[in-house]
C-alpha cells in the first residue's frame, strides 16, 4: 500500500527532476565520476597511441644495471627481470591491448546494433531469424571457441579479438532489440509516422536516440570484458609473441619475477584494473544519464534522511471549520508537508486543517499539483524519503498520530485506516493470485489462521459483489479487468475493518459504467459499516455522486470547505467557481468555455498573498499583501477569500 | 457537401501470436465526416474507437473496407503514397508526456510534420514553426527547449501546433484532453474550437468523456465492442439516444448536479431492490421504481441545456381532444418517462420493464376508475408549463404528487419518495 502512495509522489518528483535538466549530454557531463573516468581513459589512450614519442625508452631496450628494480627517477615504474622499462613496455603494450579492445568492440557493435535494430524495427520473419541467430550464438561456449580460433590461427591477436566481438554480439543485440521494441511502442514514433517520416528517418531520429543509452552502457561493458580477455590471452601466452609487449604479457613477466620483486605486479595489474573500472563506471554514468537520474546529492541517500520526519507544531494554527456535534474520527490541524528538493526543502502542503466525522464522506478536490495526494500521504505518513510532516495535531479516534513512532503508526495503516489507489492493477502484486493477497491481508490485520482467513476473504469478495469469488480468487491481477481489480483492492482495504477509508482517485482509470458501480459499492459499504470516507478526486461528478462534504485545494492550501450541495450550487471561492465552470456542462455546445487563465503555481513559487490572485478576476491590492485566512461563511462552510461579499453579487 | 472522410464497412483484426487468438477490433463500421466539422467517437475501453482513429492515420492496416478521404480510397495505402497524406491528415494523441521524443527539441519535433510539405529553407521552416507556436500561446523560447521542460497542458498545445503545422484538413484527436486537468482541458478545447473556426479543419474526436464529446462534436458515433451502435448529429445522439447502450453510457456518466445524481442513485437502488427481491411485495417495489424513474426523468430534463416538454405535448393534446380513456392516461404517464430519453426505460432490464409497465397500468386504471384522470391531465399540463418556464422546484413537486390521491400515506419504502409526498402536501 505504502509503495503506491509513495510511487505517486516520487513520479511527480522525478518529473520535476527531469524538468530541471533535459538533454542526455548535459546530464552525462554533470556527473563528476563520468568526467574523471573519461579523463583517465583519454590520458591512457593518448599515451599509448603516442607511445613512440612519449615513452622514455624503447620497449626492448635493456638496462642490465637495473633488473627487476622498483620505481626510481630513471625508471618511473621500475624495470623487469631483463632490465626493460615497465612504463615504456606498458605504453607500447597498450597499443596492442587497446587495438584488441577496439577490434572486439567494433565487431560486437556492428553485429549487435545491426541485428538488434533490424529485428526491432522490421519485425516479422526478420525478427524471428535475427533473434534465433542470437540464441544460437549464445549457445556456443565462448571460451572454447576462442581457444579453437587461437589454435587455428596461432598467436593471432586480431583473430582472437574479432571472435570475442562476435561472441559478445548477441548480448548487445538483445539489449538493442529490447530497447528498440520499447521505443517502437512509444507514442512519439506513432506521431513521427503520422508526420510522414520514412522508416529510415524514424530509425535515425527516434529509435537510435532511444537505443543509444542502453547500447552505450552495454558497449562499455563489452570493452571492459575485452580488456580483461585480451590480458588473459596474453597471460596465457596465446596473444602477441614475446618479447613484444602487451598488458597480458607484462602480467606474465610480473608473475615470473614475483619471487625477486613483487612490485611489478602493481603497475601491470593496476593498468588493467584502472581501464576496466573506468569503462564500467563510465557505463554506469551513461545509464544514469539516460534514465534521467540526478547523480546524486548524497544527502538524499544518507540513512538519516530516509525516515519521514514528523514533528508537532506548538499552537494549533487556525483555519478549518471546527467540528461540531459528534467527535470527528479524523481531525487534522495545521498540517504542513515538505519534501526535499536538492539541498533544501519545499513545502507541498501548507497548513491544512480538516476533520472527518464518523460515517461521513469527504471529498478533496483540486487539480494536479495542488497537494491532494500528499495531504493524505501526510496523514498516513507514507511519504518519499526525507519528507517532513509538521502538524499541530493529527488525531485519529482520539489518538495523536504525530506522537506515534513508525512502528506504532503501522498498526493504524490498513487496520484503522484503509487505502485504495487509482491504479488497482498495479497496486496488486503480479506474482501472487488475488485470493492469496486478500488472505494475506486478512491474516495480517485480523491475526487469524489460514482456514479462517480464507473464509473471511471469500466473505469480503462477496461483499464487494465480485461474481464467482472462487474463480476470481485463483486469478492473477493482470487477468482481471480494471473494475474487478478495484473491487479486490477495496476488499483488501476492508480486511482490516477500517473505520476510515481513504480512496485516491479510485475511479479515474475506469470506464464510466464501472465507475458508477464502484461508487455505488463504496456508498453501500459505508451505509453497512458506518465507515467514513476520504475521496481524492478532480471530478466534480464523482464529488456530487459520492460525497457529503468537499474540501477544495489550491496550491497546497484548502481554499474552500462546504457541503457538496452548496459548494456546487453556490461556490464561494473564485477558484471553485472557475473550476466548476470549466466543465462543459451548461455551456452551449461548440461555444468557448470560460477558462481560468494561467496555471497553478508550482510548490516553492507560491506568492505571499492569495495564491489564486494572479488568475482571479476579483483580485485587488489587499489580496496580494498577505496570507489570506479562511473566512467562515456559514456554520459549516468556509472559504479562503476576502472578497466573498463580491462573490455574492457575481453569483446573483 | 460531400464528405471529407467516408469510412465504409471497415473491419480490423488484430492477429494473435502464438496461443493468443485473433481479435476483431472493428467490424463493418461506417462513419462519415464533412469538411470543417467534428465527428465524436465514443465508447468504453475496448470498443475500438482508437483503432478506428489509428486506421484512418494508417498506423493499423484494415482487413476489409474502404476509407474514402476526399474521394480517394486510402485504406491500406503504404510507402510514399501514404506519407504524402501526412500533410492532409494529422493527429493529436492522448499522452502529452510520451508523444514527444524526450531527446529532441521542440523545434526538431515540430519540424517533422513538414517533412512532406514542399521543401523550404531552414529559416522559412523556423518561421512557420514559430508562428504556429505563437498561435497556441507559446513563444520563441520554446523552440530550443526539450519536452520535459513543459507542463502537460503546454505540451498538448505544442502537440496541436505540430499537428496543424502542415495545414491538414483532418486531425485525429485521440483522447487529446483526457489526461489533462479540468481547467487546462477547457483551455485546450477552446483552442481546438478556435483553430477549427479559423482554418476549417475537420476533427475526428475520440474520447470516452460524453460531456466533452457533446461539447465538441457536430456528429457523434457510438461504438461498442468494435461495432457501430449509433450515429447521428450530436444533439440527437446525446439528448435522444435511440440505442440502449448509448442510454446506458449517458446515464452512467456523472454530472456535477448533486440532485440529479441523487435521483439517479435512488432509481438504481430501487431497481436493484426489485431485481433482488424474489419473494417480497413486488407490486409495491415496482411502484417505487416507477416513482423514482418519473422523478429522475424530470430532474434529467432540467439537467439538459434546453429543457423540452415536447414529449408531453403530443399525448396531452391527443388525450384532451379525444375521450379520456385508460389508455390515454397510461400514455400520458409513459410520456413523463419519455422526457428523459437519456435514461428512461432503457435503463431497466426487460423483466423490470414489465413490472414498471404493470405498475403504471395499475395506477392509471385506479385513477380512471375513481374518475381522477382529469386531475392527472391537469397535473401533466402544469408540469409541461413548469418545464417550459424552467421552474424546477414546481416540476418536481408536481411529479411527486402524481399518486397522492391514490396513496395519501407516505410510501413505506424509501424515505426520499416519502419526503416528496410530505413536501407536496405541505
Amino acid at each position: 500500500m505504502s509503495a503506491v502512495i509513495e510511487g505517486a509522489a516520487i513520479k511527480e518528483q522525478s518529473r520535476r527532476a527531469a524538468e530541471r535538466g533535459a538533454g542526455f549530454l548535459p546530464r552525462l557531463v554533470r556527473q563528476p565520476i563520468v568526467v574523471a573516468c573519461s579523463l583517465v581513459l583519454l590520458v591512457i589512450v593518448l599515451a599509448c597511441v603516442f607511445a613512440q614519442w612519449v615513452s622514455p625508452y624503447e620497449p626492448l631496450e635493456q638496462d642490465l644495471q637495473n633488473t627487476a628494480a622498483g620505481p626510481s627517477a630513471s625508471h618511473l615504474l621500475g624495470t623487469d627481470q631483463l632490465g626493460r622499462d615497465i612504463l615504456s613496455r606498458m605504453l607500447h603494450g597498450g597499443q596492442v591491448t587497446l587495438l584488441g579492445i577496439v577490434q572486439a568492440v567494433a565487431v560486437c557493435a556492428v553485429i549487435g546494433l545491426f541485428l538488434g535494430l533490424t529485428a526491432g524495427t522490421l519485425g516479422g520473419w526478420v525478427e524471428t531469424v535475427a533473434m534465433r541467430l542470437c540464441d544460437l550464438l549464445l549457445a556456443v561456449p565462448g571460451l572454447v571457441m576462442l581457444l579453437v580460433i587461437l589454435g587455428i590461427y596461432g598467436n593471432n591477436e586480431a583473430a582472437a579479438m574479432i571472435t570475442l566481438g562476435v561472441i559478445m554480439a548477441p548480448t548487445l543485440a538483445r539489449v538493442v532489440y529490447s530497447a528498440t521494441i520499447a521505443v517502437r511502442e512509444e507514442l512519439y514514433v506513432a506521431s513521427a509516422r503520422v508526420a510522414g517520416l520514412t522508416s529510415f528517418q524514424i530509425m535515425r531520429r527516434h529509435i537510435l536516440a532511444g537505443v543509444t543509452g542502453p547500447a552505450l552502457t552495454q558497449i562499455s561493458i563489452v570493452a571492459a570484458v575485452a580488456c580483461i580477455a585480451e590480458a588473459g590471452i596474453g597471460f596465457l601466452g596465446l596473444g602477441v609473441a614475446p618479447p613484444a609487449p602487451s598488458w597480458g604479457n607484462l602480467v606474465t613477466d610480473a608473475q615470473n619475477v614475483m619471487p625477486i620483486s613483487a612490485w611489478m605486479l602493481v603497475p601491470t595489474g593496476g593498468i588493467i584494473a584502472v581501464v576496466t573500472l573506468s569503462l564500467t563506471l563510465l557505463g554506469n554514468g551513461i545509464r544514469d544519464a539516460y534514465m534521467g537520474r540526478s547523480s546524486g546529492s548524497s544527502k538524499a541517500f544518507s540513512w538519516r534522511a530516509l525516515a519521514v520526519k514528523v514533528s508537532q507544531a506548538e499552537s494549533p494554527a487556525g483555519g478549518g471549520a471546527a467540528p461540531q456535534g459528534q467527535e470527528p474520527i479524523l481531525s487534522v490541524k495545521g498540517m504542513t508537508v515538505g519534501l526535499p528538493r536538492g539541498s533544501s526543502e519545499v513545502t507541498i502542503v501548507d497548513d491544512v486543517s480538516f476533520h472527518v466525522a464518523p460515517g461521513e464522506a469527504v471529498a478533496i478536490v483540486g487539480e494536479s499539483g495542488c497537494g491532494k495526494s500528499v495531504t493524505i500521504s501526510g496523514v498516513l505518513r507514507v511519504l518519499p524519503m526525507g519528507a517532513h510532516v509538521t502538524a499541530a495535531s493529527i488525531s485519529f479516534k482520539g489518538t495523536e498520530l504525530t506522537s506515534l513512532s513508525e512502528r506504532e503508526m503501522n498498526a493504524y495503516r490498513g487496520t484503522g485506516i484503509g487505502f485504495i489507489s487509482q491504479e488497482p492493477i498495479s497496486s496488486l502484486n503480479p506474482a501472487f493470485t488475488v485470493g492469496h493477497q486478500l488472505e494475506e491481508a486478512v491474516r495480517l490485520h485480523r491475526g487469524v489462521g489460514k482456514g479462517q482467513a480464507r473464509q473471511i476473504a471469500r466473505e469480503l469478495m462477496a461483499r464487494v459483489r465480485l461474481p464467482e469469488p472462487e474463480a476470481v480468487a485463483k486469478k492473477y491481477p493482470h487477468e482481471l479487468s480494471g473494475g474487478m481489480a478495484q473491487r479486490i483492492a477495496i476488499a483488501r482495504a476492508l480486511a482490516g475493518e477500517p473505520e476510515l477509508l481513504i480512496a485516491d482517485e479510485p475511479t479515474t482509470a475506469l470506464d464510466v459504467s464501472v465507475q458508477c458501480e464502484i461508487l455505488d459499492l463504496l456508498r453501500d459499504l459505508r451505509e453497512q459499516t458506518g465507515m467514513a470516507l476520504i475521496l481524492v478526486t478532480h471530478d466534480w461528478g464523482v464529488v456530487a455522486e459520492a460525497c457529503d462534504r468537499a474540501l477544495v485545494m489550491y496550491a497546497g492550501q484548502v481554499v474552500e470547505s462546504a457541503d457538496v450541495q452548496s459548494i456546487i450550487a453556490h461556490p464561494a471561492h473564485p477558484y471553485t467557481r472557475a473550476l466548476l465552470q470549466s466543465s462543459s456542462v451548461g455551456i452551449a455546445p461548440r461555444q468557448l468555455l470560460p477558462v481560468i487563465a494561467g496555471t497553478v503555481p508550482a510548490p516553492g513559487y507560491w506568492p505571499h498573498g492569495c495564491r489564486f490572485a494572479s488568475r482571479c478576476e476579483l483580485a485587488e491590492d489587499a489580496c496580494r499583501t498577505g496570507p489570506i485566512p479562511m473566512v467562515t461563511l456559514e456554520e459549516s462552510s468556509a472559504a479562503r477569500c476576502i472578497r466573498t461579499d463580491v462573490d455574492e453579487l457575481v453569483r446573483t | 457537401m460531400s464528405s471529407l472522410l467516408e469510412v465504409r464497412d471497415l473491419t480490423v483484426m488484430y492477429r494473435g501470436r502464438g496461443r493468443r487468438k485473433d481479435k476483431v477490433a472493428l467490424e463493418g463500421v461506417s462513419v462519415s465526416l464533412n469538411e470543417g466539422e467534428t465527428l465524436g467517437l465514443v465508447g468504453e475501453s475496448g470498443s475500438g474507437k482508437s483503432t478506428l482513429g489509428n486506421t484512418v492515420l494508417g498506423l493499423v492496416r484494415p482487413e476489409r473496407g474502404r476509407i474514402g478521404f476526399d474521394g480517394n480510397d486510402i485504406a491500406g495505402l503504404t510507402g510514399a503514397a501514404r506519407r504524402k497524406l501526412s500533410t492532409q491528415i494529422q493527429a493529436v494523441f492522448q499522452d502529452p508526456y510520451t508523444s514527444f521524443n524526450p531527446h529532441r527539441t521542440i523545434e526538431q519535433s515540430m519540424g517533422e510534420t513538414l517533412a512532406n510539405s514542399p521543401p523550404m529553407s531552414r529559416r522559412e521552416t523556423r518561421a512557420r514553426v514559430l508562428a504556429m507556436l505563437e498561435r497556441v500561446g507559446l513563444d520563441s523560447t520554446a523552440l530550443s527547449k526539450f519536452p520535459a521542460q513543459f507542463s502537460g497542458g503546454q505540451r498538448q498545445r505544442i502537440s496541436i501546433a505540430r499537428a496543424l503545422l502542415p495545414e491538414p484538413r483532418l486531425v485525429v484527436c485521440d483522447e487529446s484532453v483526457s489526461a489533462l486537468d479540468l481547467s487546462v482541458q477547457a483551455q485546450i478545447l477552446n483552442l481546438l474550437l478556435e483553430l477549427q473556426r479559423e482554418r476549417g479543419v475537420a476533427y475526428l474526436f475520440i474520447t470516452h468523456d460524453l460531456s466533452v464529446v457533446r461539447h465538441m462534436s457536430t456528429r457523434i458515433a457510438v461504438l461498442e465492442h468494435g461495432k457501430l451502435i449509433e450515429q447521428g448529429d450530436a444533439a440527437g445522439v446525446t439528448d435522444e439516444p435511440s440505442q440502449p447502450y448509448t442510454r446506458r453510457l449517458i446515464s452512467a456518466s456523472l454530472s456535477a448536479d448533486a440532485e440529479l445524481q441523487r435521483d439517479r442513485r435512488s432509481t438504481r437502488r430501487a431497481m436493484t431492490l426489485l431485481a433482488a427481491d424474489a419473494t417480497g411485495d413486488r407490486s409495491k417495489l415496482a411502484d417505487e421504481v416507477l416513482r423514482t424513474l418519473e422523478h429522475q426523468a424530470v430532474t434529467e430534463v432540467f439537467a439538459q441545456l434546453v429543457p423540452q416538454s415536447r414529449a408531453l405535448a403530443l399525448p396531452l393534446s391527443r388525450g384532451l381532444a379525444g375521450v379520456a380513456d385508460v389508455d390515454g392516461v397510461t400514455a400520458l404517464r409513459a410520456a413523463v418517462l419519455e422526457l428523459a430519453p437519456r435514461t428512461a426505460e432503457a435503463m431497466t432490464p426487460a423483466a423490470m420493464l414489465t413490472f414498471v409497465q404493470e405498475a403504471r397500468a395499475r395506477k392509471c386504471s385506479a385513477l380512471f376508475s375513481r374518475g381522477q384522470s382529469g386531475m392527472l391531465y391537469g397535473l401533466i399540463r402544469d408540469l409541461a408549463v413548469a418545464i417550459e418556464t424552467g421552474d424546477r422546484a414546481r416540476a418536481l413537486e408536481l411529479v411527486g404528487s402524481f399518486d397522492e390521491p391514490l396513496e395519501p400515506s407516505p410510501h413505506p419504502n424509501g424515505a426520499r419518495a416519502g419526503e416528496h409526498t410530505i413536501e407536496s402536501q405541505a
